[in-house]
């Protein structure tokens, strides 16, 4: 009898107050390993369902902008950018992969027998937290900008932002459309933003009070020209001929 | 632990106990992403199903969970939550996870939401842990909107993109820049202080002196460490 | 983009600072900061965390994220937690006097959002390389550390003046805060585009 009793007093307050002191460390390892496992599992099925989702979002950003800047091409063609010259893609790549840069050439025709310009990505900092990116078309032929797209910016609310909604900026960018009247001339590249004067048919006016910001997509494009300006000539004159 | 009724449970978190306005917990998201309401709404569902998910799951795998490695249990399955909503906004709605972006990730360093599992979602049946986060995270949802409503309504004029005012209005630009954050959630905070002192002084007319002191009791104070907000 | 590390650690530190400009680590900065000593302990336990983090964050980043990206955020959080144990443990060991000091805030660096938000603005948005990730971190601990001793300056000093007994605890704070984040914004678009 008293042997039961001792162990019924012993197993009463076993399973309530010791275990908080008695679990083994592998437990808690284990413990925290299966929550892991599971959470990585989890995450991996939402990842592969999500994927397709994010990656055709991206692409569709890219896409529309590139079509926007060089005025609704029939076909366009990517082009990796490589030390010796452009590299075009099977089959166009909006994705971006990392390590890779791609320019985009548009075509008139669905035959791709008469391009229109390339369209270029680039970013640099203005005002904001996060540089200001943006895509814009280039004529490699004639050496014109034709059109121009901001993609996404943090510069400041009402006066950066300028360098998206005011015309008589981000229109300079523009080349009319045949039969409208010009408004402006097309703007050339290929002078530093500091470089022009106001007499230059060249000359890009900042917006008053957001200079910086003005500048920033003055030097993306500017930048972007003298890196790739004479491979993207090369590669126009071979397509062209 | 007293008891409550599910209905407190429901209830507490949504004014009373507001995380935000009056227990000063989450204060990151609340002035970061609330420049304006479409990012704050965004930011307040994400950090509500977010909630919802970790306070059902914790307190239904309680009893497998050993207290020693309890918070990082806890950590774990609300980092797993958050990043199912990162993945899901992301595909769902690019536009505003572009804005958001980086914060939808801090919501896992949220001590709203890890201060709930600790003190409520740990302790209690499914139910009242699923009743208590709708209702902490609906409060969190009515400040979030509450800061980004003044903000976006003084800084750009309108309402969820609307314009309010017409085209005279000059928007007050630095209410939705950093600064105005900090501001709007201080002055915020001082009508609030300032609706609960006239409270208390019409309801006891003769405890007007007693009352004056209401507002700092009331609010845990910002100097304690262990309270304040991530 | 400018990449050199002395404008990585001026951004991270007043350009782009992390508590005033990017809302991030405001628990330290409602907390702990109404003495100047603590906030700067505090601010230096936050730069040692923070570049320890870099480390293992770049490291993630290179070398296991590229085949499980979706554990980014698990991994990070992991990653901070455990080195925000191990900093503990060795501050125990190697000064008693100094743990006792920091006490609690040790702990809380862990659900502190600018240590998880600087190795995620390391990774993903930046994608720097070892140095440059080092320099953004400790550039963002400086930051923190100079937000966190303004302001405990300033409310050294109002501690003893007439606010109105509603403004006083943390709405005083916040304004307080709002000037100062105002101050910064004056430095935005330093060190960008010609």
């Amino acid at each position: 009898m008293s042997v039961e009793e001792t162990v019924l007093q012993d197993a009463g307050p076993m399973p309530a107050l010791p275990p908080r002191k008695e679990i083994p460390s592998w437990r808690l390892v284990a413990t925290l390993a299966v929550a892991g496992a599971l959470a990585a599992l989890l995450l991996s099925f939402v990842y592969e369902a999500t994927k397709p989702l994010i990656d055709a979002n991206k692409a569709k950003v890219l896409r529309e902008a590139v079509a926007e800047v060089l005025k609704d091409p029939q076909a366009v063609t990517s082009l990796k950018v490589t030390d010796a010259g452009l590299v075009a893609d099977e089959t166009t790549v909006y994705l971006e992969e990392k390590g890779v840069e791609r320019v985009y050439l548009g075509y008139a025709d669905e035959e791709r027998t008469r391009p229109i310009g390339f369209a270029l990505k680039g970013g640099a900092y203005g005002y904001g937290s996060d540089p200001i990116m943006l895509v814009f078309g280039y004529d490699a032929q004639t050496d014109e900008i034709l059109g121009l797209k901001v993609l996404g910016h943090k510069e400041t609310p009402g006066i950066g932002t300028k360098i998206e909604t005011e015309d008589s900026f981000a229109g300079l960018f523009w080349k009319p459309e045949s039969g409208d009247v010009p408004a402006r001339q097309p703007r050339l590249v290929g002078k530093r933003a500091d470089q022009f004067r106001s007499s230059d048919p060249h000359h890009v006016d900042m917006i008053s009070g957001a200079t910086i910001s003005s500048k920033a997509v003055l030097k993306v494009v500017n930048d972007l020209w003298e890196r790739l300006g004479e491979r993207l000539q090369a590669f126009a004159k071979k397509e062209g001929a | 632990m007293k008891p409550t009724t599910p209905t407190a449970d429901l209830v507490r978190g949504i004014w009373r106990e507001n995380p935000v306005l009056i227990q000063l917990l989450g204060l990151c998201p609340a002035l970061a992403v609330t420049n304006s309401v479409e990012n704050a709404l965004a930011m307040g569902i994400a950090t509500f199903f977010v909630l919802l998910g970790s306070s059902v799951l914790v307190s239904s795998l309680k009893k497998w969970i050993p207290g020693e490695v309890r918070i990082s249990t806890y950590i774990l399955i609300i980092a797993t939550f958050v990043t199912v909503a990162d993945l899901g906004l992301e595909a769902f709605v690019p536009a505003i996870h572009k804005e958001l972006g980086a914060f939808i990730s801090l919501i896992v360093v949220n001590c709203m939401i890890l201060g709930r599992q600790e003190a409520f979602a740990s302790k209690r049946p499914v139910g009242r842990a699923a009743l208590d986060a709708i209702g902490t995270g609906i409060g969190f949802l009515i400040a979030m909107v509450m800061m980004g409503g003044v903000r976006e309504i003084l800084g750009t004029g309108s309402f969820l993109g609307f314009s309010l005012f017409g085209p005279n209005y000059e928007p007050w630009v630095v209410m939705i820049l950093p600064p105005g954050g900090f501001l709007t959630l201080g002055f915020l905070l001082l009508v609030l202080a300032w609706v609960e002192r006239r409270r208390a002084r019409s309801a006891k007319p003769d405890a007007a002196m007693s009352g004056a002191a209401r507002p700092e009791t009331a609010r845990p104070d910002a100097g304690t460490p262990d309270r304040s907000a991530a | 983009m400018n990449q050199n590390v002395f404008w990585i650690l001026l951004s991270a530190m007043i350009v782009n600072n992390f508590t005033l400009m990017m809302f991030l680590g405001l628990c330290p900065f409602m907390g702990v900061s109404s003495r100047v000593g603590t906030a700067v302990r505090m601010g230096l336990a936050n730069i040692f965390v923070l570049t320890i983090t870099a480390i293992c964050a770049w490291f993630l980043h290179n070398f296991v994220l590229p085949y499980a990206p979706y554990l980014r955020l698990i991994s990070f959080i992991v990653v901070i937690a455990s080195m925000v144990q191990i900093t503990e443990m060795a501050i125990k060991k190697l000064s008693p006097a100094l743990f006792r000091q920091l006490g609690i805030f040790l702990p809380l660096i862990t659900t502190n959002c600018a240590i998880l938000g600087m190795a995620l603005w390391q990774t993903t948005k930046y994608d720097y390389t070892l140095i440059q990730g080092l320099f953004y971190a400790v550039g963002a601990g400086l930051g923190l550390t100079l937000a966190l001793v303004l302001m405990a300056s300033i409310r050294e000093n109002t501690e003893l003046s007439d606010v109105p007994s509603l403004a006083k605890g943390t709405a005083l704070t916040l304004i307080i805060a709002a000037s100062l984040s105002l101050a910064f914004m004056g430095f935005s678009g330093l060190g960008s585009a010609s």
